[in-house]
C-alpha cells in the first residue's frame, strides 16, 4: 500500500541526541539538565505511578541503593565514575541514532567496556562475565547492556542487529528496576522541581533481528514508553501489549502483519498513551472493492478540487459526509481517494462523526479521552468484516465467512459509521448473511473442561494423560493451545469481549479504525483483528444482519 | 434444521415421556428431562423413535462408557446449559479437576 510515497520511516519524531545526562546522583552539579520529559507529575499517569514522596516537603530523595546484585551500595570517586560512565554511554545504548537504527557504532559497541579497578564494576564485569557463559554473542550483548543500564538508570537501549531471537530478549524484563534518578544534589532546585517524577522512560529498539514472536517479559517493563521493532518477523502481535499501558511510540514498520490485535484499541490515543503507530512495509488488510461502484458514488462531488473549492455549502458538506463518503469506503475506494475524501471533511469541518468505540471495546478503555477535541489523535471505527464462527474444534461453519488472512484476500465489509446527527448507519452489507442459532454465550461441555483442564496442566500433560484415548476434535483443541503458546506465551487466551479464558476461538472478524497515528493530519485505515470466546461473544450489533 | 427433526420427531411419536433415563456404566440411573438431554447431540439421536432403537421406546440410554460420577455431572451441566440458554455473563459451571479429562472425553462422546 502506497508503495510509492517517499519512506516515512525517517525517525524525525524522535528527539535528536538528547544531551548527555549522567544518570548517577553524585556527580558534579553542572550537568543538571533532565534527558527525560519535563519535571512535572503528568496528570495522565496512573495512579499506582505516583510516589507520593514527592509531593512531602521538603522532598526526600530516593537515594541510589548501589548495584541491582547487591546490597551495599559502596560510593565511588565521583570524578573517576563520570569520567568512565561518559566513555562507556558514547560507545553503547545511551547513543540515540537519529535514524532507523544505528548503522555505525556496532563495532564500536563490540568492545568490552574496560573494567575500573573498583569492587562494584568488578562485580558486575565479573556477573556479566559468568552470566553470559553459554548465551550466543547477541544474547550476551544484550544482557551486558541490560546489566550495565540498570546499574546506572540508563532509560535508553539500542538492541539493533544482534541477530536475536525471541527467547534471548527475555532479560528485557529487569529493566522494569530501572528508576529515574532523583536531580544532583548540588544543583540549584527550581521549584517545580519538587514534583519531578521518578517515573522513568524507556525506550527500546529492536530493529534488525530476528525476532517472531517476542517475549512475555517485554510486557512486564511497566515503564516503557517507546518501543522500536523495525524491519522483524513479526506476524501477530500477543495480546499482552495491553499491559503496556504507558506506551506512547510504538514503531513496527517493515514487519509481516496483516492485523493488528483488538487489545491494541484501548492503547490508541485518545483513549490510551499511544500516539504514534507506525505499521508501513507490513502486508496489512485493506479494504477494496469494484472501483465501479466507487466512481458512481464519487460522480456528486468532485475530487480534484480542493476542499475549500468544492464544499463552500453546507448541503453538499451534508452530502459528502453522510452518504458520499460512506459509499464510498464500502464500494472500496482506494485508500487514496478515502484519505482524501476524508481530509477534505476534517478540512471543513472537524469531528463530523462520532468517534465513540463500540461497547465491546469501551469496557477496555477506563480513561477518559486525552487532549482537547483538535488536537486529539484520531481513532474512529470505520468498518467491520462479516463474522466468522468456528465449531469447538475450530473448524470454520461453512456459511460463515472466511476471515481475510492475507492483503490479497477478497471479502466483504460492512461500513458502520455513527453520524453524529443522523445516528448509525451501515453500507455495503452483503447479499447473503449468515448468524448461527442458537448463539449462545454458554459453551460446550467438552470446551468447559478443556479449559479447565488447561489451568492445571500444560497441553503436554494434558496429551500425555489422554495417550491412546484421544479424541479427534480434542487433539484438534490441543493443537490451538498449542499455538496459543507460541504466539501468545500460554495455553488459553483471553476473551475479548467477556475475559472468559479460553483455547479455541469461537468467532472473528476484522474491523478498520481511521487512524492518523502513523503520520499527523493522514488518515490511514488500520485492520484490527477481534477474537472472542463463543458465538454469544459476537456484539448483537456485528451479528445481527444490517 | 432442528425445526425439521422436531417436526419429524413429534410426527412419529406423539407419546414422547417428559423424562429420559441415562444409565451409567455402574448402574446409577438419572432421570432427566427430555429437552435436556437432546441438548446432547448424541443421547438425542439415539433416543430417535424414527430410528427403531429400543432406546426409544423405553426412554432409557445406556451409556456403557460413563460412570456415575461423570454422567451426574454431564447431567448438570444439560440443566446448566437449558437453564442458560439465552442469558449472558454466566460463570462456567464448577468442574473439579479431577473430573477434567474423563468429563471431557465423556462430552466429546455425547457431543455436548
Ligand atoms: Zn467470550
Amino acid at each position: 500500500m502506497e508503495g510509492n510515497s517517499s519512506p516515512r520511516f525517517s525517525g524525525a519524531h524522535f528527539p535528536s541526541s538528547p544531551p548527555f545526562h549522567p544518570r548517577l546522583h553524585n556527580l558534579e552539579p553542572t550537568s543538571s539538565e533532565p534527558a527525560t520529559s519535563p519535571p512535572l507529575f503528568s496528570s495522565d499517569d496512573p495512579p499506582d505511578e505516583a510516589d507520593i514522596s514527592n509531593y512531602e516537603s521538603p522532598r526526600r530523595k530516593r537515594k541510589y541503593q548501589g548495584a541491582w546484585w547487591t546490597s551495599d551500595g559502596t560510593e565511588l570517586p565521583a570524578r573517576r565514575k563520570r569520567t568512565k560512565l561518559s566513555r562507556a554511554m558514547c560507545l553503547d545504548s545511551g547513543c540515540w541514532m537519529g535514524s532507523n537504527d544505528s548503522e555505525y557504532g556496532d563495532s564500536e559497541r563490540a568492545e568490552p567496556v574496560d573494567t575500573m579497578p573498583s569492587m562494584e564494576v568488578e562485580n558486575l564485569a565479573e556477573h556479566i562475565k559468568r552470566a553470559t557463559k553459554d548465551m550466543s554473542a547477541g544474547e550476551a550483548m544484550l544482557y551486558q547492556h541490560v546489566r550495565e543500564g540498570i546499574e546506572r538508570n540508563e532509560t535508553a537501549y539500542v538492541l539493533t542487529r544482534l541477530y536475536i531471537t525471541d527467547t534471548e530478549i527475555r532479560h528485557l524484563g529487569a529493566l522494569d528496576q530501572v528508576i529515574k534518578p532523583p536531580p544532583d544534589p548540588g544543583a540549584d532546585v527550581p521549584a517545580e522541581e519538587q514534583y519531578r517524577s521518578m517515573v522513568p522512560e524507556i525506550y527500546i529498539n529492536l530493529s534488525n533481528n530476528k525476532l517472531f514472536h517476542l517475549e512475555p517479559s517485554l510486557f512486564t517493563i511497566q515503564h516503557l514508553t517507546r518501543l522500536v521493532l523495525r524491519f522483524g518477523n513479526i506476524h501477530e502481535l500477543p495480546p499482552q501489549f495491553l499491559q503496556l499501558r504507558n506506551l506512547t511510540e510504538l514503531d513496527l514498520n517493515f514487519n509481516k502483519l496483516t492485523c493488528l490485535p483488538a487489545e491494541i484499541i484501548p492503547l490508541l490515543a485518545p483513549h490510551g498513551k499511544l500516539e504514534r503507530l507506525q505499521v508501513t512495509g507490513n502486508p496489512l488488510l485493506h479494504m477494496t472493492r469494484s472501483y465501479d461502484r466507487l466512481l458512481a458514488s464519487c460522480d456528486d462531488f468532485h475530487l480534484s478540487r480542493s476542499p475549500n473549492e468544492n464544499m463552500t455549502d453546507q448541503k453538499t458538506l451534508e452530502h459528502f459526509r453522510s452518504v458520499a463518503l460512506p459509499e464510498a469506503i464500502a464500494a472500496g475506494a482506494d485508500q487514496h481517494s478515502i484519505v482524501a475524501f476524508w481530509d477534505a471533511i476534517k478540512a471543513f469541518e472537524v469531528r463530523t462523526f462520532n468517534s465513540d468505540p463500540p461497547s465491546y471495546h469501551r469496557s477496555h478503555i477506563n480513561n477518559i479521552p486525552l487532549g482537547s477535541e483538535l488536537t486529539r489523535p484520531e481513532l474512529i471505527f470505520i468498518a467491520s468484516t462479516s463474522i466468522s464462527y468456528y465449531n469447538q474444534a475450530g473448524q470454520r461453519l461453512p456459511r460463515s465467512a472466511k476471515c481475510p488472512q492475507t492483503e490479497d484476500d477478497d471479502f466483504d465489509y460492512i461500513v458502520r459509521m455513527t453520524d453524529k446527527t443522523a445516528g448509525p448507519r451501515t453500507y455495503g452489507a452483503p447479499a447473503t448473511w449468515f448468524e448461527p442459532s442458537p448463539r449462545t454465550y454458554v459453551r460446550s461441555l467438552s470446551s468447559m473442561c478443556f479449559n479447565r483442564s488447561l489451568k492445571y496442566d500444560s497441553p503436554a500433560e494434558v496429551a500425555a494423560a489422554l495417550d491412546g484415548d484421544m479424541p479427534v476434535q480434542v487433539e484438534a483443541m490441543l493443537k490451538a493451545a498449542n499455538e496459543n503458546l507460541e504466539t501468545q506465551f500460554q495455553a488459553l487466551r483471553k476473551c475479548y469481549c467477556c475475559g472468559r479464558q479460553y483455547a479455541v476461538v469461537a468467532a472473528e472478524w476484522v474491523e478498520f479504525w481511521a487512524s492518523n497515528h502513523d503520520r499527523e493530519n493522514h488518515t490511514d485505515f488500520l485492520p484490527v483483528k477481534v477474537q472472542v470466546c463463543s458465538w454469544g461473544c459476537v456484539p448483537d450489533e456485528l451479528a445481527a444482519k444490517p | 434444521m432442528a425445526d425439521a427433526d422436531a417436526t419429524a420427531d413429534a410426527d412419529a411419536n406423539a407419546n414422547l415421556t417428559e423424562y429420559v433415563t441415562l444409565v451409567s456404566n455402574d448402574g446409577f440411573e438419572f432421570k432427566i428431562l427430555r429437552s435436556a438431554a437432546y441438548l446432547a447431540g448424541a443421547i438425542k439421536n439415539s433416543l430417535k423413535p424414527t430410528y427403531g432403537f429400543k432406546e426409544g421406546s423405553e426412554n432409557r440410554v445406556d451409556l456403557p462408557t460413563i460412570n456415575g460420577v461423570v454422567l451426574e455431572k454431564v447431567c448438570e451441566y444439560l440443566y446448566y446449559n437449558q437453564k442458560h440458554a439465552e442469558s449472558k455473563d454466566v460463570p462456567d459451571m464448577e468442574i473439579p479437576p479431577e473430573l477434567c479429562l474423563e468429563l471431557l472425553i465423556a462430552a466429546d462422546y455425547l457431543d455436548v
